[in-house]
């Protein structure tokens, strides 16, 4: 290991270490928090953070959910190899955070108080009375969840080692053991706290990042001449016959259809009131917009100065240009940011995958026979042990899938904003707006949608569409008018939740 | 301090349905300044520059992301309203048994 890796590895161990020391100081805080009764307190608590977010720690949780680790190296290296069109595209993103708060923030969460939810798959059930929505739910986000977990430890591993030379298998291993601790001990809280601090390191890794890439490249007017000469493309909006009403329409619906993903749709449960929700939706488009721009901007310019042959990947453009261009501590604090991407990614989904199997499945078994189950202490203790035991077997699970990955886990990675958006959308979205919608609905949206996702993705061609357009487009349908065929289920009494009369 | 106002369950789905309109109706707007501005633009051949980057991109994705903070900025401040969103149904169940016992 050379000095430069050596001094590039202080700021990462030290973000590390204040990730460990956050966790055990907001899990103790947090897991004391008196936030209802003791047969509620501890789900509360650990599973949504005792809804007792504030609006910049929202806005920040729900970016680093969606903003999917690899799109921190991942979308750059595009942005390298396509110039402005790519950097242009990646910006239709920029309003989705302010679309998922704005549009059922406020309405899911009057519900989930109403309705003691901490979890999707518990609105679902008390919504729709469906045990097979709920199993549908449940294995889909574990599957799909292990999946990005998966593909986020990989990349993470990867460019840790690209960049500091620590091999792969150690990098997994860091990851792992740092994300269970702090999941572990902190819960929902300390994961959206971690990712407050990770948006604030990545905003100013950005920042310098810009700085050194348009110093490195001579200014401005020289990066344009460059990338006259390198790429004569660069300028331009589309090329390669890129079709542009398609990805128009590719871009919207994924846009649109965003608001259908279970792990951002779940922080909407965690807000304590609506003055949280509203800064949130200024903060997240300023940061959102801010970071999307900046790194893909960057990873365009290099391409005036950094010839392909010299970079492995393109997802290690950015890496490069950091570690090349940046002095090294900055750069080490650029190389924390995107590790801390990685972590957020990984633990968001890990804690919804927890609270599917133990609180979802495990919890509500034994509630249904006895209602009083977690009024025992006993009891109590046996669901945090169970808690604690899930979060290690999840994470286990995908680091022996990471340590050795098979080539279908890039496929159930690919699949998986997709596939999730298909099954989630309409329960969810048609659960709180629509009045007619009831459980033949949401059963035929979920599993019809997700078949025809499937077959597209695999069978059908489509060209220059993607799978999750078709998909969604039939689940809304599928939605509405089974519905409208059929009775609604729910009492007047429950109806009332969710479209009240008065 | 101003008054808090009483809103009924009713105003308030209302209210949250109002405010989801307008969200979709930003969300449009933002996709439509970036559609003309960006490939309308280009499409028309407009060969302008700015700091070395051309028109186009600096108006959709520089410019359109600020026209965007503002807008959101705007509407949260004149559409978007503060209420109460309820207590926790097992508090308030707690809160009713006690009333009961005394």
């Amino acid at each position: 290991m050379t000095a430069k890796q050596i001094q590039m590895l202080i700021p990462v161990t030290l973000y590390l270490l204040l990730c460990i020391w956050l966790a055990l100081k907001v899990g103790n805080r947090q897991m004391a928090a008196n936030t209802g009764t003791q047969k509620h307190r501890f789900s509360k608590n650990y599973f949504i953070g005792g809804r007792s977010l504030g609006g910049f720690v929202l806005a920040m949780t729900t970016i680093a959910t969606y903003y999917e680790a690899s799109s921190y190296f991942g979308g750059p290296g595009i942005a390298y190899s396509q110039g402005l069109s790519w950097v242009y595209l990646a910006m239709i993103q920029v309003p989705l955070t302010f679309l998922i708060l704005g549009s059922f923030g406020k309405k899911f969460n009057i519900v989930a108080r109403k309705i003691n939810a901490v979890t999707i798959p518990d609105y679902l059930r008390h919504r729709f009375h469906s045990e097979l929505l709920v199993w549908v739910a449940v294995i889909a986000m574990i599957v799909f969840f292990e999946a990005i977990m998966v593909a986020n430890l990989m990349g993470g591993s990867i460019l840790l080692s690209a960049v500091t030379g620590i091999p792969y298998l150690t990098g997994l291993i860091i990851f792992t053991v740092v994300i269970v601790i702090y999941t572990a001990i902190g819960g929902f809280k300390a994961v959206a706290i971690g990712d407050a601090i990770q948006g604030v390191v990545m905003c100013a890794g950005a920042c310098v990042l810009l700085i050194c890439v348009v110093h490195a490249g001579g200014g401005m007017w020289n990066i344009k001449a460059n990338l006259d000469a390198a790429m004569p493309h660069w300028a331009e909006a589309a090329h390669d016959g890129q079709s542009k009403i398609y990805t128009m329409c590719f871009w919207m619906l994924v846009g649109y259809a965003c608001v259908g993903l279970p792990q951002t749709a779940v922080r909407n449960m965690s807000f304590k009131n609506s003055k949280s929700l509203h800064n949130a939706m200024i903060v997240s488009t300023i940061v959102l917009g801010f970071i999307m721009l900046i790194t893909h901007f960057c990873g365009g310019l290099s391409r005036a100065f950094i010839e392909p042959n010299t970079v492995p990947t393109s997802d290690s453009v950015v890496p490069t240009v950091a570690t090349m261009y940046m002095p090294p501590v900055l750069a080490g604090l650029f190389i924390a940011g995107c590790m801390a991407a990685v972590m957020s990614t990984i633990a968001g989904v890990l804690v919804n995958c927890v609270s599917s199997a133990v609180k979802d499945i495990w919890l509500h078994s034994k509630e249904k026979m006895n209602p009083e189950f977690l009024n025992n202490s006993e009891n109590e203790k046996r669901y945090k042990l169970y808690t604690g035991i899930a979060t290690i077997v999840f994470s286990a699970i995908a680091f022996a899938i990471a340590v050795n990955p098979p080539s279908l886990i890039t496929y159930l990675n690919l699949f998986a904003t997709g596939g999730l958006e298909a099954v989630f959308i309409m329960p969810i979205i048609g659960g709180l707006f629509y009045k007619k919608g009831n459980k033949a609905g949401a059963l035929a949206s979920s599993i019809g949608g997700f078949i025809v996702f499937l077959l597209c993705k695999t069978v059908i061609p489509l060209g220059d569409i993607d799978a999750s357009v078709p998909a969604v487009i039939i689940s809304v349908i599928l939605f509405f008018v089974t519905s409208a065929f059929t009775k609604q289920d729910l009492t007047d009494d429950e109806m009332e939740i969710y479209f009240p009369t008065k | 301090m101003k008054e808090m106002k009483h809103w009924t369950e009713k105003e308030k789905y209302k209210q949250c349905n109002k405010e989801a309109v307008i969200t979709l109706i930003v969300f449009t707007g933002y996709a439509a300044w970036w559609y003309f501005m960006g490939f309308g633009l280009w499409e028309a051949g407009n060969d302008t520059w700015v700091f070395g980057l051309p028109l186009w991109f600096v108006l959709s994705s520089i410019v359109g992301w600020l026209l965007c903070i503002a807008a959101v900025w705007i509407v949260v401040k004149a559409f978007f309203k503060d209420f109460d969103l309820g207590e926790e149904a097992d508090v308030k169940s707690a809160e009713n048994e006690d009333m009961k016992g005394e």
